[in-house]
């Protein structure tokens, strides 16, 4: 009589049990790490996806090229092994490709499943390195037969360093992997239609060269181009068009202040150095070209379109950006063009912009720290450039003749026919301004309160000098909040 | 006088029926302004790439091209069985496990079981958003399941004090004497939960599945945080986005993986939808 | 609750002494994975939270305890996005009561209706079950500039596009997507309350000569006002942790579609960097203001909110 269940419900029970358990099991198998069979070494990898299918291809490609390498001296060395002697095993190379990349890296971090190597932009190497995660390559780098550091061009290497406070000096933590150097393109077919003289290909135009040469774009604009109207005057109408003509689609301060001698902030990040008067000159500058002679469009034009896109459509003569760019602008763009040197006071005029890069980094705690660090190396090693060079935006790191002749052969046939230009930035350029320390707050803020020396009210607009002035205050209580390390240390 | 009158009702009617078109009017303008996005991106998700961009709605060469290649170039097809690996446990644990509590609240008399619910009420003003973090960091650094999708099922499986709440209301709509006669032929308590009340509770049970089913699918926020960056891992709303946030954007398969991405729930809603909303009609969704 | 416990039969003592026992022990094994789980899950993270605020945290190195300091950071002139955020998500919240007052309009055409009010409801609820990043996608597109549907229409017309997700436009737009795809709920809310109205009420109305308007807000509305109540509340609550729409539609830029949420999100190993103490506080802060907004909501229900008997 005391019959709990009926068959069918206990049946039903039992099977909806099963069930969950079942997938409960599933997800965490799926979920549980795989674990390798000891017939391998492996090596994890991380790469992101910005540079494209071509860049994680040839990633893997040198991954691969490495994999051959080591595990043909593995070979070597078993073959010497006596018999009872235990064969060392080959090692495997595994590459998994993340999407948006930086923000997914705090989380490997927390999941604790760091890959052996990983890459890191350069602008993240600060924020990264003080959480303790990258191994201090400076000993391998010092030992080892594969790099010569006297050859790598030095900024290449400098932006991986980093002493415990600040980046640029200390111990090495990340192999360059490449450099990206940025240099000003132009459409030559808008040159020619408008008249403008190309610019020289190794001297770069004074900015105030520049800015009568820009300013001839979108005043005279021929009628054979099929453009029949006049576009906006220096005489104050604020509408820009749609179709104006910019003579440059956007103006990176940094260039102008660096080749101007002023900097943003002292070399041990303590000073904010804003208020001088050339860096005044800069922004004072920037303002004239965008506000009165419109050369270049205003940030609340750029939030609507790409500066790229202004270029590809002929809607701005000339680009500032990196080499990234190239293999877009073979694919894409309609005219002929080229590469000129970005524009730069006098002063300094080498130090004309930053460069970009990518690194890799091994993790502190990684089983294999020794082939780590050699994977890593590979990169930077010639025979890592030499397969990287074909991915169409690599600069070789170095000054060797083997990898420029290389690029030199890549390039040729292609646009753009200044290749040297490359390679003088690449030698020359700074890190970005990311660098200056470990989070770009101060950068970001001041970026965005430069906003009212944009203003469209002319009686509104700051000048130059009444918002860095102010501004300077701003930064450095910025800094002091985000960094207080740096002022208490030097005090003691 | 009674002529008067009836014209008077005539225009009342005339009103009447000018009313009534109006407001079919103004019902039938919002279900099109809500549909309208609907059919947008399911035309979208039959362009080709070529296509894509150009202005027209529909596209000029209908292709089912997108709907292969979104299973067979992306993760999708993989994120769908682990979305259903995921949360199948956890909604059918949890809502067991609602229950089994309204039960003990409604009918068992223990010491502790006024303050108790009382401690449990209170919980539900807590803002999520301050559990989040520490959670996160609980998940991380104490039992290192961060990359796992324990932390996306285990907390769900306990059951939830909202669920709880619905089911308590709906079990002090049942009638006792079924229970009182089994208690007579001395059958358990627990034997009464699985063989009495939880098939009575049946309606209830199946809308909070249905209910706590779609809240999981669509759930964005938890999975991002703890699945980590391995893309076999993920759910299927962790797959769209990130098709979303590549470098390179294929807008004709994004588009068409938000198509697949809300065909579940859709179908759910469909075959489903009198439990549903006499559920939502109570509790509310989200 | 009246209704606890079993006291409606009454067997001999002997036996009900032990029916007691087995009942207390059964309520506590049924009571005790809910309870269990919120503990592991819910009070354990609660008490956590306040420690972690204290610190400041990496998840990689040890804790440091900094005291009050996050907070005062959180209030100095330094913090320039969360307070503004806030600001933002309590702009946003207008959404709320735009998408309550169309339901409500929505639910009264609804429930007078004979034909085809199942049909509509079903339309209206379907936004509601789909995903939000699937509809942040798909908007988005609607929304873009160069190839949205929006401008294609406009352009159609020989208008000017607009950039619809831009510092001017953005807040509307994404207001306008939240109204129209959150009413799902809220009308099947309001329409069940609606159907519950006592007949007899319209009918003593319409003896009393009220037109449709009339018993809209003399009886409809107040009948509704504690439905609403709930609306309110929640949506409100909901509003100020919005997220999923928000990071797939704009990210935070323009910087007044930037939500508390994507900030704490950022701090926590996002592009702000790892600072899990800081982005702890701030959750807390925006718990508060939560608190706070939902006991102004009940202070002021009792002026506007009718409760039956």
């Amino acid at each position: 009589m005391f019959r709990i269940l009926s068959w069918k419900q206990l049946l039903t029970w039992i099977i909806s049990v099963a069930f969950v358990l079942g997938c409960f099991l599933t997800a965490l198998l799926i979920g549980a790490p795989t674990e390798y069979s000891g017939d391998y070494t492996v090596l994890t990898l991380c790469h992101w996806d910005n540079g494209g299918k071509t860049e994680t291809d040839l990633v893997k490609e040198v991954c691969l090229s490495f994999e051959q390498k080591i595990n043909e001296e593995i070979e070597a060395y078993n073959q010497t092994l006596s018999k009872d002697e235990e064969p060392q095993q080959p090692i495997k190379v595994e590459v998994s490709v993340i999407s948006s990349y930086e923000s997914q890296f705090n989380s490997i971090i927390a999941a604790q499943n760091v890959p052996d190597v990983f890459l890191v932009p350069d602008g993240n190497f600060g924020q990264w390195v003080s959480t303790g995660v990258m191994l201090d390559l400076t000993e391998y780098v010092a030992n080892s037969d594969v790099i010569d550091l006297d050859k790598v061009w030095p900024s290449a290497v400098d932006r991986y360093r980093y002493n415990g406070k600040t980046m640029g000096s200390g111990s090495i933590y990340c192999m360059p992997k490449d450099i990206t150097p940025y240099v000003m393109y132009y459409n030559k077919d808008m040159f020619d239609a408008y008249g403008v003289p190309y610019p020289d290909p190794e001297t770069p135009w004074t900015p105030y060269e520049a800015l009568d040469y820009w300013s001839m774009f979108g005043y005279s604009r021929s009628e054979e181009l099929g453009g029949s109207t006049v576009y906006v005057s220096r005489t104050g109408e604020t509408k820009v068009r749609d179709d104006h003509v910019y003579g440059v689609a956007k103006i990176y301060p940094e260039s102008l202040i660096w080749s101007n001698g002023a900097d943003y902030l002292s070399a041990d990040r303590t000073e904010v150095l804003i208020d001088t008067p050339e860096f005044i000159e800069v922004y004072d500058y920037i303002q004239l070209a965008t506000m009165d002679n419109c050369v270049t469009p205003t940030s609340a034009i750029l939030s609507t379109t790409s500066e790229k896109t202004l270029f590809l459509n002929g809607q701005a003569a000339c680009y500032i950006e990196g080499r990234s760019v190239t293999s877009d602008l073979r694919n894409q763009a309609t005219f002929d063009w080229d590469i000129a040197p970005i524009p730069a006071f006098e002063v300094n005029q080498d130090c004309n912009g930053w460069s970009g890069s990518v690194g890799y980094a091994v993790y502190k705690n990684t089983p294999y720290p020794d082939l780590a660090y050699r994977l890593a190396e590979y990169f930077t090693s010639l025979e890592g450039q030499l397969i990287m060079t074909e991915s169409g935006f690599s600069i070789p790191l170095y000054n060797d003749q083997e990898a420029i002749d290389k690029l030199y052969e890549f390039d040729a046939g292609q646009l753009p026919n200044n290749t040297g230009e490359w390679l003088r930035a690449a030698e020359h350029q700074r890190a970005g301004l990311w660098q200056y320390l470990p989070s770009v707050r101060w950068k970001d803020k001041m970026a965005e309160d430069s906003g009212a020396m944009f203003e469209s009210d002319p009686s509104k607009r700051l000048t130059a000098e009444q918002f860095l002035t102010d501004e300077k205050e701003v930064v450095l209580s910025i800094i002091k909040t985000d960094f207080p390390e740096l002022f208490t240390l030097d005090g003691q | 006088m009674k002529l008067l009158n009836v014209s008077k009702m005539r225009v009342k009617r005339a009103g009447e029926i000018g009313g009534k078109a109006l407001s079919y009017f103004v019902l039938i303008a919002v279900a099109f302004l809500m549909l309208v996005p609907f059919a947008y991106l399911l035309a979208c998700s039959f362009k080709t790439a070529q296509e894509i961009n150009l202005s027209s709605f529909f596209p000029k060469q209908w292709t089912g091209r997108n709907y292969v290649a979104v299973f067979e170039e992306t993760v999708m097809l993989r994120s769908f069985l682990n979305t259903f690996l995921y949360i199948i446990p956890p909604v059918l644990c949890g809502v067991f496990m609602s229950a089994l509590c309204a039960y003990g609240f409604a009918r068992l008399r223990f010491p502790g079981s006024q303050v108790l619910f009382s401690c449990m009420m209170a919980t539900l003003v807590i803002p999520n958003i301050i559990i989040m973090i520490p959670s996160y960091v609980m998940f991380a650094n104490f039992y290192k399941w961060v990359g796992t999708p324990l932390p996306v099922m285990l907390p769900a499986m306990f059951g939830s004090t909202v669920m709880m709440f619905f089911f308590l209301n709906f079990l002090r709509t049942l009638p006792r004497d079924y229970e009182e006669a089994a208690i007579l032929d001395g059958m358990g308590r627990g034997g009464i939960f699985v063989t009495i009340i939880f098939p009575l509770m049946k309606p209830a049970i199946i809308t909070q599945i249905l209910l706590c089913f779609i809240n999981q699918y669509n759930d964005y926020l938890t999975p991002l945080l703890y699945l980590g960056n391995d893309e076999q891992l993920f759910t299927v709303q962790l797959a769209i986005n990130q098709m979303n946030s590549a470098y390179a954007v294929e807008t004709e398969k994004l588009l068409t993986a938000c198509v697949v991405a809300m065909v579940p729930t859709c179908v759910l809603f469909l075959l489903c939808q009198k439990y549903l909303t006499d559920g939502i009609s109570v509790t509310g969704l989200k | 609750m009246n209704t606890f416990g079993n006291n409606a039969v009454k067997p001999p003592k002997k036996k009900m002494s032990r029916q007691r026992r087995s009942d207390m022990i059964w309520g506590y094994i049924c009571v005790a994975p809910l309870t269990i789980g919120l503990l592991l899950f819910l009070a354990a993270p609660l008490c956590f939270a306040l420690y972690l605020s204290l610190t400041q945290y990496d998840l990689f190195n040890e804790p440091v305890f900094v005291g009050f300091d996050n907070f005062i950071r959180a209030f100095s002139a330094n913090e320039t996005q969360f307070w503004p955020s806030v600001g933002n998500a309590f702009v946003m919240s207008i959404g709320v009561l735009l998408s309550m007052a169309c339901s409500l309009v929505l639910a009264n055409l609804i429930s007078g209706k004979r034909k085809g009010s199942n049909v509509f409801r079903m339309i209206y609820f379907l936004p509601t079950i789909c995903s939000s990043v699937a509809v942040g996608i798909m908007w988005k597109r609607i929304y873009d500039y160069q190839y949205g549907f929006i401008n294609n229409i406009v352009a159609l017309f020989g208008g000017d596009k607009v950039n619809w997700l831009d510092a001017a436009h953005a807040v509307p737009s994404i207001i306008f997507l939240n109204v129209l795809f959150g009413m799902g709920t809220n009308i099947l809310l309001y329409i069940a309350t609606i159907k519950n109205v006592p007949a007899s009420y319209y009918e003593a109305a319409e003896l009393d000569g009220a037109g449709s308007l009339q018993k809209f807000f003399y009886i409809t509305l107040p009948s509704v006002s504690p439905v609403s109540f709930y609306i309110l509340t929640t949506g409100l609550i909901g509003s100020l942790q919005g997220f999923a729409i928000y990071q797939v539609m704009t990210n935070g830029s323009p910087s007044n579609t930037m939500m508390p949420m994507l900030i704490i999100y950022n701090y926590m190993g996002g592009n702000y960097g790892a600072f899990y103490g800081y982005a702890s506080s701030l959750a807390i802060l925006l718990g508060v203001i939560i608190a706070i907004v939902t006991a102004l909501n009940f202070g002021i229900s009792k002026k506007w909110v009718y409760y039956e008997s």
